[in-house]
């Protein structure tokens, strides 16, 4: 039986992308030590037991693929993870996303066939169930009980969409002003006291030069004639940090966001020298209307009502169900 | 209240809701344009590909990591603490285009999605080849673990087979005529849209409506694998059609551009589109192959081939003004070890061609060492066929722009770090294993993390932004953010690198990188020959600059396509280096480079094209810089016998992992009775294993950017019929387009050679 399979699968194993694959699965042939959580009988379906054996399979799972070992906050983040999937599985279940479900049958006809080909030629879908059944298969299943989890999800998501009113895009604009603030922007001018391929400028120079302007009062437009020459330009406007740092270096950008308005700065270092750097405007950060982002403010409310539905339908369910975990303790069900 | 009062209140209240004028200027507008950098080429989990690597971050997610947020990457669990694979941009980016694969919009969504009554045994979401979908994609998150490898394979190509198809299918859980997918696809497009709507945010972030359409073709020059001739289609605008146009309703390029001229150009007027090829250098020979290929052939599933008219070569131009030379599947401007259009194998002289350079024919071929790869892959060699093209047809059709992307399946764009690449690659679980990056098959070491597409634009706005690629004026970096200028003019001074005003100068002397220079003003005030100011900047959080280059190509009086190189600002021999075992660099390097080059051997006579190349110093490739952070010194590490640690074993044999793997390979074809030599060995083991002859992956690099060209076009003699053809009237992207680069006041320097020239002045 399993020298059938390898000669079928001969073919395939010329494929190279398949050897990534086939690595990468030995990898996460562990994953089978999660299963039996499922229940299987009825009448367990309220209650779920995390064990020992669940967590540390949990554990393990998962510093296998991070790479690094899992701290105490970790894993109770994995564990509650694994208890809300658990949930919207069992819902899943209970919802009719299983039931007489032919996903279900031909997922089970494939794994019986991928243990003995030709097992199932001529079965009938309930001989198939029955023999899956009697081997475990059903309940073992990591394929079937992540899509019904992945599928309650979207069930959940779209469940309660509706238009928003006035007052929530309003309140949400202002909740969520990060997303939506138009940032700082500064104008300035340089002259610049170039690197050369000998060296760093002489901080001297730069003194001598900022001494001059300072003592003759000149602003950027009368200095056009001073400095090295810099294809980079001087004269940038509505510059915002993430802009300057870009081109200077985000200390530099630091440096001019902090500069006073229309006088020359002592020098300022970048890759391209020193500079003296003339702020002639600072725009300060700015909170736009809703009519302005009233698109994109409705998209955004929209995400969070379909995040926050799921995160509500889960916890109602969950104060359903009793949850134990490996410690003994039986968590409370929780609200949203 | 007073009526006047009320109204006043009313009119304040109106202007409130409508916001800014579109007239309004960004803060940041700039007549002589800034540098935005994007990535144009995004994957996320609405890709089907993605998915099967266990990618769950949608278009959203992609956009907001864009912008600077976190992103927890496949295979960790989100939501979790703790995580080794959380990646985040150092600096934003300022646009980008999510660009997933439309083909199987609909099928993705019909197989994902459950239907009113999931139990439904008719219902598409049922049929196996959904079920077997869904087993890869929510299964152990690998394309080939779950439930078994022929499945899963099987999963994989029943997606991508009809893409191979002359005439692609849908699968029949589509329906009849696939409409039934084409339905779903909608939805998908419209989750695709709103995601970049929402991240729209004119004068700080632009998000484009993109899609990729995925062609992929069999050539008789292939043993495996297929050529890739994919292009990413990225709307200016709201404006775009109900539903993607992908390789199923348009299975060659030139149904797809017709189609979008019916579908966007044509069905609304402010509707516009434009394509940009991607890995060209995996495309068999066939990305700059001068043909039109797009009849049927009578009762046979192909598709004729033919020379391209003028017409061809104009529409060609006017939907894909430029191309992406570097993304993670390798450098595509030039390369050395080449094919001729007959299949001589000959070398090119550009010792810099060696750098990213994939050893693969085709998406999925074997790397092989020295591998002679059709020319026509390459985009230097595309802009040399233009110039051939242009003489007879007098339009240019590879008449290309350059930039670059990221191609990243990990909905992380501008991810092209080479720390972040090294530990999370950009295709899922298939590369988050460092064992399996850099130890299963050359391919994979012979990947790098991308670039990015820069784009002189006034604003960061879409139509600022498409504007600029429209007109070229791009350029496109190996993942840092080097400035680069480039203008091509026949009066600036040789000096003019002294101003302080420079660019401005230059700006209104000449053209921008991307236009055609002017006909020469000849007499005293031009120049007889063409001169190009050249400036770079080095990225502060990159390497130091090395030197920048022109590369010029020209047609001879022969009328046969040479290039020539040349140096023209910094040092090739500065010295600078960087120590292999542990990345330090070593030696100085320019922080700002300027330069106006006049061509010495310029024939006002001969078509031609110039771009710049700005070379940093040498650094470590992603794969040694992996080694020096783990190890210290690789060197020291190496010699006292290093223990593997993660898998990793290249960082003292660079090869061990490809011998494994060949060595798997040629036991299992000697189980069957084949050896290396025997006709029936498969050709890619043969020559990728049985040579015991293995690629290695360089560990240092010259990371770099590459301006778009300027052109010259000769203006011709009197009497001598005109080489500027009348656009095609019916092609509202040239009419519409031309439109806007006037009102621009740019590159219309040709047109107007061209009225000159018909006036008689000449």
């Amino acid at each position: 039986m399993r020298e059938s399979t390898h000669l079928r699968l001969r073919g395939a194993l010329r494929w190279p992308p398949l050897h990534f694959a086939l690595i990468g699965g030995l990898l996460f042939a562990g994953e089978a030590a999660l299963q039996g959580v499922a229940p299987r009988t009825a009448d367990e379906r309220l209650r779920i037991e995390v064990t020992d054996r669940h967590v540390r399979a949990l554990v393990a799972q998962h510093e296998r693929r991070v790479g690094q070992s899992a701290d105490p906050a970790t894993v109770r983040a994995l564990v509650d993870r694994f208890v809300e999937e658990e949930i919207l599985y069992r819902e899943a279940l209970r919802f009719g996303l299983a039931s007489d479900n032919p996903a279900v049958v031909l997922r089970l006809r494939q794994k019986l066939e991928f243990l003995d080909e030709g097992h199932t030629d001529g079965m009938g879908d309930e001989a198939v169930l029955r023999e899956a059944a009697a081997l475990g298969l059903a309940d073992e299943d990591v394929v079937l009980r992540n899509m019904f989890v992945r599928n309650m999800r979207l069930l959940l998501a779209r469940q309660g969409d509706r238009p928003p009113t006035e007052t929530e895009l309003e309140s949400h604009l202002q909740r969520n002003a990060k997303d939506f603030r138009a940032q700082a922007h500064v104008s300035w001018h340089h002259l610049l006291l170039a690197k050369t391929d000998r060296g760093e400028p002489h901080r001297s120079a730069a003194d001598m030069l900022l001494e001059r302007l300072r003592s003759e009062g000149l602003p950027p437009e009368r200095t056009t004639e001073l400095g090295d020459s810099f294809a980079g330009g001087h004269v940038f406007r509505g510059t915002t940090r993430q802009r300057i740092g870009t081109r200077f270096g985000s200390d530099f950008a630091d440096a001019v966001l902090a500069l006073p308005e229309g006088r020359w700065s002592d020098p300022i270092a970048s890759p391209f020298g020193l500079h003296l750097v003339w702020v002639e405007r600072h725009v300060p950060e700015r909170m736009p209307g809703l009519g302005e982002v009233r698109d994109r403010v409705i998209l955004s409310w929209r995400g969070e009502q379909r995040k926050a539905h799921v995160e509500q339908t889960v916890a109602t369910l969950r104060a359903r169900y009793d949850v134990v975990v490996a410690d003994g303790s039986t968590t409370e069900a929780r609200s949203g | 209240m007073s009526n006047r009062t009320t109204i006043a209140a009313f009119a304040v209240a109106l202007l409130w809701i409508a916001g800014p004028t579109a007239a309004q200027e960004c803060p940041d507008y700039n007549p002589q344009r800034n540098p935005y950098f994007g990535d144009l080429h995004v994957h996320t989990a609405f890709s089907m590909d993605a998915v099967l690597f266990g990618v769950e971050a949608e278009p959203s997610e992609a956009y907001a990591f864009a912008k600077g947020a976190p992103m927890t990457l496949a295979p960790a669990l989100r939501n979790l603490t703790g995580s080794a694979t959380v990646a985040q941009l150092a600096r934003p980016l300022d646009f980008t285009a999510v660009t997933d694969h439309a083909e199987f919009f609909g099928e993705f969504h019909t197989c994902t999605v459950p239907p009113l009554n999931p139990s439904d045994p008719t219902a598409p979401y049922n049929d196996a080849f959904c079920v077997n979908y869904r087993a890869v994609a929510y299964g152990n998150r690998s394309i080939t673990t779950t439930p078994g490898p022929a499945i899963s394979v099987g999963v994989f190509q029943a997606f991508t087979a009809p893409l191979l198809e002359p005439v692609p299918t849908r699968n029949s859980i589509c329906g009849p005529d696939g409409l039934a997918c084409i339905f779903r696809a909608n939805l998908i497009w419209q989750e695709t849209q709103d995601a970049a709507q929402l991240a729209n945010d004119p004068c700080a972030f632009s998000a484009f409506n993109a899609y990729e359409w995925t062609k992929v073709e069999d050539d008789p020059t292939l043993t495996a694998g297929a050529a890739i001739l994919h292009r990413n289609v990225i709307f200016r605008g709201d404006s775009v059609p109900s539903a993607p146009i992908s390789v199923f309703e348009a299975p060659k390029v030139e149904l797809l551009w017709e189609q979008l001229q019916q579908k966007c150009l044509d069905a609304d007027p402010d509707c516009d589109v434009l394509t940009i090829p991607h890995s060209t250098n995996q495309s068999a020979g066939r990305a700059f192959k001068p043909v039109y290929s797009a009849e049927p052939l009578p009762s046979s599933p192909f598709f004729a081939e033919r020379p391209l008219t003028t017409q061809d070569a104009e529409i060609r131009a006017a939907f894909e003004p430029v191309v992406e030379v570097i993304q993670h599947k390798g450098a595509s401007e030039c390369r050395i070890s080449m094919l001729s259009d007959g299949g001589v194998p000959f070398l090119g002289s550009d010792e810099l061609c060696d750098f990213e350079s994939v050893d693969t024919n085709g998406n999925r071929a074997p790397p092989i060492p020295n591998n002679p790869l059709p020319r026509l892959s390459y985009v230097r060699e595309g802009l040399k066929e233009g110039l051939v093209q242009e003489e007879a047809l007098g339009a240019n059709p590879f008449k290309l722009g350059m930039l670059a992307s990221t191609d990243t399946h990990n909905s992380t764009p501008g991810q092209t770090s080479d720390r972040d690449f090294a530990v999370t690659g950009h295709t899922g679980i298939n590369d988050g294993v460092l064992s399996i990056r850099g130890g299963i098959t050359s391919v994979a070491k012979q990947r790098n993390a991308g670039g990015l597409a820069v784009v002189w634009a006034e604003e960061n706005t879409r139509e600022a932004i498409f504007d600029a690629i429209d007109r070229k004026e791009v350029y496109a970096t190996s993942g840092g953010r080097p400035i680069v200028r480039f203008f091509g003019s026949w009066e600036v001074a040789l000096d003019l690198c002294d101003a302080q005003n420079a660019v401005e100068i230059a700006d209104g002397q000449g053209v921008p990188m991307g236009a055609d220079l002017p006909a020469s003003p000849g007499g005293p005030s031009g120049n007889d020959k063409p001169r190009f100011l050249v400036s770079s900047q080095q990225d502060p959080m990159g390497a130091p600059l090395q030197r920048i280059q022109i590369v010029k190509g020209w047609l001879d009086e022969n009328g046969e396509a040479q290039e020539a190189v040349y140096d023209v600002a910094g040092d090739p021999n500065n010295g600078a280096s960087v120590n292999v075992n542990t990345c330090a660099p070593q030696g100085a390097g320019f922080g700002s480079l300027c330069s106006v080059w006049e061509d010495p051997d310029f024939d006002p006579d001969q078509r031609a094209f110039y771009y710049s190349r700005t070379v940093e110093n040498p650094t470590c490739r992603w794969n040694q810089q992996y080694c020096a952070d783990t190890y210290g010194d690789v060197g020291v590490a190496c010699a006292g016998g290093l223990p593997q640690k993660d898998g990793v074993d290249w960082c003292c044999d660079s090869t061990a992992g490809h011998r494994e793997w060949c060595g798997n390979a040629l036991a299992d074809a000697a189980e069957e009775g084949v050896i290396c030599g025997d006709p029936a060995m498969n050709p890619d083991l043969e020559a990728s294993c049985c040579a015991d002859n293995y690629v290695e992956a360089p560990t240092t690099v010259q990371e770099r950017a590459w301006s778009s060209p300027i052109w010259y076009v000769p203006v011709p003699e009197p009497g001598q019929a005109p080489m500027m053809v009348v656009a095609v009237a019916t092609l509202a992207a040239l009419a519409r387009r031309r439109e806007r680069t006037r009102a621009h006041g740019l590159g219309m320097a040709r047109e107007c050679a061209s009225d000159s020239m018909i006036g008689g002045k000449h």
